[in-house]
């Protein structure tokens, strides 16, 4: 049986396809305004990569913030209980899933046989999700992809106090002006990520195995400075970006 | 142009005099007098009644008007001969007519900080609008926030009338030394008022007895809420709770918990639940978001998950003595679980989940509330340690600027599919 999991994220959609559980395709396109004109090209582009029609999907799930959108959905399911049921599919020795999104931010306590028992949510500001790091990127004039490299070279890194995003950003824009070392200041907003996600999960506890998904996982800075502060390894799936989608197709295959 | 928007518009101009005038509230109770409600809505005529009559008599000042805050005890304004008026709760009235960010901008350009309670931002804001009846005297009682108390004295000062304060003993070592000294803090006031207001025998007789029929009816009520599945919708109780808050110690409050049993009691015998399709009971823990909004809507028709009770509308005190008045009032004060140690609080959630048989608690915290956020830790804890699922859901009463529905919509979900396993 073929089934499709979309992810509507505040900045990417993401699309994967299975047959019987096996991987067949997956698309990521950006959100922008339009969740169902997204949802519709990524599992357009997702249907091709896997060499199937659409009609051959049996069964589709959504999730994200978009899902609401999405109504050839079959059913919606929240991205806590997706990317739970993925990093658990992906490592069934997950117990905590750490997932930092675009808008979000969340730590999900999974069980043994992988049910979802507990969870929290970042509040309600972008400090400590994808949204922080882009903003910043962008004050910065870098790229998303080259800030870990930078950070990474930091001997010294800044103090953000502000955990308010905007106000985070003028905070930059006045070590820029005090002439301080570029790789300190974004090392500095890595750690102050960092503080936000760490805090979440102590709140919540943290019991091996941990899993991290959803695209900030992709950020080795991010990734080494959480593993250092939880003194935890980390496990990273091939595409944690997908992980919410790849649930979500799981799920369909249980529900069809 | 709708009721609402006709309201916002006259408050910004001179329409506002008549919202301040006797004659539009008696008006207003002449009409809905010859209100016939359909079947089971005789509750909420009997509210609208109360309110109506209520407005119309502190505006006719035939009686002294005594602000005071929430669980203050209103059979203690009742018995003293006064008329009770608690502002936080008309300022969850006007978040329910979509009227709080009106009243909210008034009380920020009264330099009332945000992080003050949204209740009592909202209630300051009507007081600077002149949208309230004056109080004669304000009677701040400490429990259950100081925040409370503070707003009742900027009231007191605002409006130049005296202000009392009744200081209610923390119960933790000796329960009953501190009835004792309650009691005789009560029958002080009560002395010390008796120059600006009318107290009479007969008077605290008549409130003690409305009080405690009320109390029976109400009793009966949570019984046939334990019924699965649910005969009252959760949010309709979190609006109704008001009622006990305010009516209790009226033959309103009593009218309105005789006709609400016999509702539930039809319902429960003809087998007609409000929510037929029940999937999850949830304890509600804490008041609700009073401005219009999807939530109970989105709980109920989209999840089939009720609202089987909640905290504030468990009876937790004992009978009102006609004898001893103060003495029983003082008890009924103590007895209030969301006062003293947050341990009473827990030991209660602990024991209403099990009553009502819920598959989970959902605490609604209000920003700016310390009294109730500060017990979170423990609520929290102690549920886990009894498999009971616990969401701490953050959120604003009155302050819809801070509700955001796509966050509360995922943590809502999320907690369900918890549910579902």
């Amino acid at each position: 049986m073929i089934t499709a999991g979309i992810d509507v994220g505040s900045n990417t959609t993401k699309v994967v396809i299975l047959r019987d559980g096996e991987w067949l395709g997956d698309a990521l396109v950006l959100t922008g305004a339009d969740n169902r004109g997204s949802a519709e090209k990524a599992l357009a582009q997702a249907t091709k990569a896997a060499g199937i029609k659409r009609t051959d999907i049996a069964h589709c799930v959504a999730t994200g913030y978009g899902r609401i959108n999405i109504p050839f959905a079959d059913r919606k399911i929240t991205e806590i209980s997706c990317h739970g049921r993925g990093a658990y599919a992906v490592f069934p020795g997950t117990r905590t899933v750490i997932d930092i999104g675009g808008q979000d931010s969340k730590v999900i306590r999974i069980d043994a046989p992988g049910r979802v028992v507990d969870f929290i949510m970042n509040d309600k500001c972008a400090a400590g999700t994808g949204r922080f790091l882009e903003v910043m990127a962008r004050a910065l004039e870098i790229t998303l992809p080259e800030m870990a490299a930078i950070a990474s070279k930091s001997k010294n890194p800044v103090t953000i106090s502000n955990t308010c995003t905007v106000f985070a950003e003028s905070e930059v824009i006045s070590y820029l002006a005090q002439g301080l070392p570029k790789e300190d200041i974004i090392r500095g907003l890595h750690e102050a990520i960092v503080d936000r996600i760490e805090s979440m999960a102590l709140r919540l506890g943290v019991e091996q195995e941990v899993t991290m998904t959803g695209g900030v996982a992709l950020n080795k800075a991010i990734v080494a400075t959480l593993r250092k502060r939880l003194k935890q390894t980390l496990l990273l799936p091939p595409q944690p970006q997908l992980i919410g989608a790849y649930g979500a197709a799981l799920i369909a295959a249980n529900q069809a | 142009m709708n009721i609402k928007e006709l309201i916002a518009r006259n408050l910004q101009n001179k329409g506002i005099k008549y919202f301040t005038r006797p004659s539009f509230y008696f008006l207003l109770k002449i009409l809905t007098a010859f209100w016939r409600p359909q079947k089971g809505r005789w509750p909420q005529k009997i509210s609208l009644s109360f309110y109506l009559d209520l407005l119309h008599r502190a505006y006719r000042k035939k009686q002294p008007v005594v602000w005071t805050n929430v669980y203050t005890p209103p059979e203690l304004i009742w018995a003293l001969g006064g008329i009770p008026f608690m502002p936080e709760i008309f300022a969850a009235v006007a978040a329910s007519l979509g009227l709080a960010p009106f009243f909210l901008k008034k009380a920020g350009e009264a330099w009332y900080s945000t992080d003050l309670c949204s209740f009592h931002r909202g209630a300051l804001g009507m007081m600077h609008s002149r949208l309230v009846p004056p109080p004669d005297l304000v009677l701040a009682t400490s429990q259950l926030c100081d925040g409370a108390v503070k707003f009742l004295e900027a009231a007191s000062a605002f409006y130049q009338c005296p202000f009392y304060l009744l200081h209610i003993p923390y119960p933790v070592t000796s329960p009953a030394k501190a009835q004792t000294w309650l009691a005789e803090e009560l029958t002080a006031l009560a002395r010390d008022l008796k120059p600006l207001l009318l107290v009479m025998p007969q008077t605290i007789n008549k409130v003690a007895n409305h009080s405690n029929q009320a109390r029976e009816h109400l009793l009966a009520v949570n019984q046939l809420r334990q019924q699965i599945p649910s005969p009252y919708r959760g949010s309709e109780a979190l609006s109704d709770v008001t009622m006990h808050l305010l009516a209790l110690g009226t033959t309103y409050g009593t009218a309105f918990y005789r006709h609400l049993e016999d509702n539930l009691s039809e319902r429960v015998k003809n087998k007609r639940p409000v929510l037929p399709q029940q999937k999850y009971r949830l304890l509600w823990l804490h008041f609700r978001p009073y401005y219009p909004n999807f939530l109970f809507d989105f709980l109920e028709k989209h999840h089939g998950a009720a609202v089987a009770f909640e905290e504030v509308n468990a009876v937790t005190w004992e009978k009102l003595s006609v004898d001893d008045f103060w003495f029983s009032l003082a008890a009924k004060i103590l007895a209030n679980p969301l006062w003293g140690p947050a341990e009473r609080r827990v030991v209660q959630a602990v024991s209403l989940a099990r009553l009502y048989q819920v598959h989970g608690v959902i605490h609604f915290a209000q920003g700016g509330c310390r009294q109730s956020n500060g017990s979170v830790f423990l609520l929290r804890e102690t549920l886990r340690r009894h498999k009971i699922p616990f969401l701490n859901l953050e959120g604003d009463c009155i302050d819809e600027r801070n509700f955001m529905a796509g966050q509360t919509m995922t943590r809502l979900e999320s907690f369900l599919e918890l549910l579902e396993g």
